[in-house]
């Protein structure tokens, strides 16, 4: 049974604006009409960027179209709750919600999912920035072993926020002013340049059996998560232990091996943890040659959003015949892109995903369909 | 500017999008005197139709959860019973909540 990417929306922003009221000033990529009358306690930023990949269209014609339907919302590091404690330093992004219950994000889900006429199933991933790559998994699940035609994942979170900037700003996860001020810009994989700001960001997929689908994009050949041993919660081990778990069992599941693939959409956070886990983990997986990107550079980190979400640019590049670069990497070689790339076929990709508590998500995608 | 059942019928219309953003158009109404739940607003959307409303005629958030009604008019009149403001159109109250 073959699953197939048949429609997804994305929404993203490469522009950055700089927050320098908060403890750890940063520039973040901020879609500030997220926040648009926010003292009101009427909006709620994670609907908000929902919103803007929610087609109205696109709704209707699920809802219309009769199939047994899964929803899925992968709302990454789940602090839908609670996202903006009062103990913080009052900035732009300081807003208090009316709606409490629908900051819940199963609340949330079971809306959207009625709205979509997902009546069969609805699910919520807490995966952290691995969400919605991890349930990658529970797609090929409930299609092959449970007889759904279609799931649909929505993935969105804030990170935006003022309690993840100030996590990722005190522990040195994202690059802050102070960094920026030293030279340092966003990259992966480099000598120079490292790390990433955060980034608002969604991504709304269908994904369908081959008994219903009939506009295919890609097809989802196989997907694993797994864990690895470690002592620290919230980094990565420099084996790469995990990466290289979900990577093999994805080619497992795929039932193919590492050189059918062509480019690796790595996780690519370019802090100095992933350089060094997630590039050993592909240098002990890969004997042959491919190449790698990573989007989060040009993005931000949209955490439990970008796995899917970066994947479903990386297809939308592929299709334009183009793989971007990674941004502002000054070293040269075969592998990591420091310049864009012209493709004139339709790879097979992987993707890769981590989060916080040793979370790891690879997820194999065929574009040539 | 005195608003007609109409100007109501196209606000609280107008409210149904921004609580159902994704789905408005499964919800619309064309009389007051529909009943809240035949209108197809379930809990939830009672709840944020009321707090919408109440932000538009400057009731409290206590106002709204002490609010039962069974219809879109009593939900209006209630809100008209207690209002500490009201606005001179519908274009102006939608806007003042989004």
């Amino acid at each position: 049974m073959n699953i197939y990417l048949t429609h997804y929306n994305t929404i993203s922003t490469t522009s950055t604006e700089l927050i320098d009221e908060i403890d750890y000033p940063q520039r973040v990529h901020w879609m500030t009409d997220t926040y648009a009358n926010k003292d009101s306690g009427l909006i709620y930023a994670p609907h908000k960027i929902a919103e803007k990949v929610l087609h109205r269209e696109t709704i209707k014609m699920l809802r219309d179209s009769a199939a047994k339907t899964a929803f899925i919302l992968a709302s990454g590091n789940s602090h839908f709750a609670g996202i903006n404690p009062k103990t913080l330093t009052k900035s732009r992004l300081t807003y208090e919600y009316k709606f409490l219950p629908l900051t819940l994000t199963q609340v949330y889900a079971g809306r959207i999912a009625q709205s979509c006429g997902a009546n069969d199933l609805v699910m919520t991933d807490a995966s952290a920035c691995a969400s919605s790559l991890k349930v990658m998994t529970d797609v090929i699940h409930l299609i092959k072993l449970y007889n759904f035609d279609r799931v649909i994942v929505l993935s969105v979170e804030d990170p935006v926020s003022n309690s993840v900037l100030q996590f990722f700003g005190e522990s040195g996860a994202s690059l802050t002013l102070e960094q920026e001020k030293q030279g340092i810009k966003p990259s992966a994989f480099d000598d120079t340049n490292r790390g990433f700001y955060v980034g608002q960001g969604a991504v709304f997929a269908v994904f369908e059996s081959e008994r219903i689908a009939k506009t295919p994009i890609a097809e989802l050949m196989g997907a694993y998560c797994a864990s690895e041993q470690s002592t620290n919660s919230i980094g990565q081990r420099d084996d790469g232990e995990g990466f290289v778990r979900a990577t093999m069992g994805a080619l497992t599941m795929a039932n193919i091996s590492e050189n059918r693939i062509d480019i690796v959409k790595t996780h690519g956070t370019g802090t100095l943890s992933n350089n060094q886990s997630e590039g050993a983990a592909l240098a002990k997986i890969f004997q042959h040659p491919f190449i790698a990107t990573s989007y989060k550079q040009h993005i931000g980190h949209t955490m439990g959003a970008s796995g899917l979400l970066e994947t479903c640019l990386l297809i939308s590049d592929i299709y334009e015949g183009k793989i971007p670069a990674i941004k502002n990497r000054t070293v040269r070689d075969n592998v990591f892109l420091s310049h864009d790339e012209a493709i004139d076929f339709r790879p097979t990709i992987l993707s890769q995903a981590a989060g916080m508590g040793n979370i790891y998500a690879s997820a194999i995608f065929d574009t040539n369909v | 500017m005195t608003m007609t059942d109409q100007d109501y019928i196209n606000l609280i219309n107008g409210v149904i999008t921004l609580a159902r953003p994704v789905s408005a158009d499964e919800v619309k109404i064309s009389t007051l005197d529909i009943g809240i739940a035949d209108a197809g607003l379930d809990s939830l959307d009672y709840l944020m139709v009321g707090i919408y409303l109440s932000d538009v005629f400057g009731l409290t958030e206590e106002q709204i959860k002490e609010m039962k009604v069974a219809t879109v008019r009593e939900m209006l009149d209630y809100m008209l019973a207690s209002k500490t403001k009201e606005p001179s159109s519908v274009e102006e109250a939608l806007k003042s909540i989004q």
